[in-house]
């Protein structure tokens, strides 16, 4: 599998004939943050 | 006042009713709400969030099976003229015709997240972007979207977490929901957002990492 243009990840070679995860993951609690008048 | 009020109503209706029925029509009135709203109903920010975001080359899509999983009404395959299959997957299928997805370049199926109507490792690529809180079983779901990817497949997930759970949104948890794929999937990438605006990807968009040293209530 080949990703483009992530600097950190440029090829991924299947090992163990598994598939994969790429996750992105958003807190929903630290819009608190910036009520609080806290820098986010 | 009011919130208690509506948070009633809502009780003694989905008793009526049940859940799944109350549920049901809260997501099919948000949808129709957003389509007033906008006019037509946009999709351009999947394409972005594929390809751009996750970093994925188009070639790589070449011939593909793509599923996603939760999709809405918005039509959020339509970019991928590359893949074999572009299957959106969603219990309100069916009523989202009414609000124009019969045109949309993708198939939809009408089905729920934790009982995919497709065989072991038919897909080569899953997505579920903004939706996994939105599924009945959590853990049934999971299931599932593990058992449709192919192996050397991949599963993108785009969710928040630490949501106060909702009708439409019932299933609640925490960064470690990742830990429920892993082993029976290869961790290649997680990445950790602080929330920075109104909506989900407009805050991942920000691209502001949750800083976890930072111990205080947010």
């Amino acid at each position: 599998m080949e990703r483009a243009k992530n600097p950190t990840v440029s090829v991924i070679i299947p090992t163990y004939n598994q598939a994969y995860l790429l996750a992105s993951i958003l807190d929903q609690n630290s819009g608190k943050l910036s009520a609080e008048g806290k820098t986010l | 006042m009011n919130n208690l009020i509506i948070g009633a109503y809502n009780r003694i209706l989905s008793f009526i009713e049940g859940p799944r029925k109350t549920k049901a029509k809260y997501e099919l009135k948000y949808w129709k709400t957003r389509k007033a709203i906008e006019g037509s109903l946009s999709n351009t920010h999947f394409e972005h969030f594929f390809i751009t975001h996750f970093a994925l080359d188009q070639a790589f899509l070449n011939g593909k099976k793509i599923l996603d999983i939760g999709c809405g009404p918005r039509g959020s395959l339509e970019w991928a003229d590359m893949a074999s299959q572009r299957i959106g997957l969603d219990p309100l299928a069916n009523s989202y015709r009414e609000i124009g997805t019969g045109a949309h370049r993708m198939q939809y199926v009408t089905a729920r997240a934790q009982r995919i109507p497709f065989p072991d490792g038919y897909f080569d690529v899953v997505s579920c972007f903004n939706s996994l809180d939105h599924v009945d079983d959590l853990e049934q779901s999971i299931s599932e979207i593990i058992r449709v990817i192919a192996p050397g497949g991949l599963f993108l997930l785009l969710t928040d977490v630490h949501r106060d759970p909702a009708y439409t949104e019932p299933a609640v948890f925490s960064w470690n929901v990742v830990e429920e794929f892993v082993p029976s999937l290869g961790l290649v990438e997680e990445k950790h957002y602080e929330k920075s605006a109104d909506g989900m990807y407009q805050s991942i968009e920000a691209n502001i990492p949750y800083d976890h040293s930072q111990r205080s209530p947010r």
